[in-house]
């Protein structure tokens, strides 16, 4: 019988287009991924079965921990106006550069007394100083006087003014004290706002609820 | 000139691309993970409106209720009614556990007794659970009842402030563990 003679051929394709699709595709997934930016408060959230996602946009988080409430907000120039309003009512003025820095601090807790160091500290400080912050301070019996109430009065006026409505998130350590959450929620209910997100951790559903 | 001997052998330019290609879609994996899934979640509650507090008030039938306190060391001390009369409301003890003591099994006797009670009427078959977290509960605490209430699948519900008397009640209760 004849051989039949058949032609070896190599194993091994071509990786380079499949090298450049995936540098491809990881350049645009660095591209797009927003890092986080710092936190001064860490918080350990809990963990729930609800599976809704956090909104992006038009969001007051305030992050609390121990006896500490700290305030984000979205939008920089939406932040720079209601610090301009908050100095104007607790008279400090703030120059260009400070507004500046405030409006990509993201998360801050500095009283009006000691926004003006937070805001002209040296960059390399600033964090360690932000984080060292009491929180923005409450007064559930004087509200005239409650800096965290005038904050969220004047960022949900000026969203408004921008036809942008509001949210709030609560963003709690598990070992915060209910009084302190209390109080938040009553800063909150004195103006209004009855519908607010309390932010979690995602938890698996129990699937057995028969007893 | 003399000419410079490279071996006589050519080497080839083409170098495997496979671990380049690995590294590659190792680290898209990386990105695409990291992106999506860092996201929280939120829980919604609505709380009763204050100044329209009347308006919507209205009286709770004691045998639809169950009131949940939330004391100390995650401790959920619990009774059947609203606690009209103090001195003859049994409160009982439960925990964050999915066990035989958990609150849970008692949210869903209450929902299973609830629905079984023929001296209510049929729309008024549904429990409603008042929440009263104590001072010395924590946070983790209020949002995990209200994932109770969620898995339980319980419509009505609130957060209501501890009263006097009821402060008074789970002091003198002694919880063997």
């Amino acid at each position: 019988m004849p051989k039949v003679k058949i032609p070896r051929k190599s194993t091994s394709i071509d990786m380079t287009a499949m090298c450049d699709v995936a540098f491809l595709l990881l350049t645009f997934f660095m591209l797009t991924t927003k890092f986080k930016p710092p936190e001064p408060l860490q918080v350990d959230t809990p963990s729930s079965t609800v599976a809704q996602a956090i909104p992006d946009k038009n969001m007051i988080l305030l992050t609390i921990r121990d006896n500490r409430v700290f305030l984000d907000v979205d939008q920089q120039q939406v932040r720079v106006q209601a610090l301009e309003m908050m100095g104007t009512k607790y008279g400090v003025s703030f120059t260009d550069q400070e507004k500046a820095v405030f409006s990509n601090i993201g998360t801050f807790g500095a009283p009006m007394s000691n926004m003006k160091q937070l805001l002209s500290s040296a960059v390399n400080e600033r964090d360690i100083l932000a984080s060292k912050m009491p929180g923005i301070p409450r007064d559930t019996v004087n509200f005239d006087k409650c800096e965290l109430f005038d904050w969220l009065i004047f960022i949900r006026q000026i969203k408004q003014s921008n036809q942008n409505d509001v949210k709030v998130a609560v963003k709690g350590d598990v070992n915060t004290p209910y009084p302190v959450i209390q109080n938040v929620i009553s800063v909150l209910q004195k103006q209004n706002i009855n519908q607010f997100s309390f932010v979690t951790n995602m938890e698996a559903k129990p699937t057995n609820l028969k007893n | 000139m003399a000419e410079i001997n490279t071996g006589g052998k050519k080497v080839s330019t083409r170098i495997d691309l496979t671990p380049m290609v690995d590294l590659g879609f190792l680290l898209v994996t990386f990105f695409m993970v990291t992106t999506t899934f860092s996201k929280p979640n939120v829980m919604e509650l609505a709380m009763p409106d204050k100044n329209n507090l009347k308006k919507d008030e209205q009286a709770v039938k004691e045998s639809r209720a169950i009131t949940l306190i939330l004391g100390e060391k995650d401790r959920v001390y619990y009774y059947h009614g609203t606690g009209q009369d103090p001195a003859n409301t049994k409160v009982e003890t439960a925990y964050f556990t999915s066990g035989s003591n958990g609150i849970r099994k008692v949210l869903l006797d209450q929902k299973a007794t609830v629905a079984n009670n023929t001296s209510l009427q049929i729309k008024e078959r549904e429990p409603i659970v008042l929440i009263k977290p104590d001072s010395k509960s924590r946070y983790k605490n209020v949002v995990d009842i209200l994932d109770e209430m969620k898995i339980c699948d319980i419509k009505i519900y609130a957060i209501v402030d501890i009263s006097v008397p009821e402060k008074e009640m789970i002091k003198n209760i002694v919880v063997t563990e």
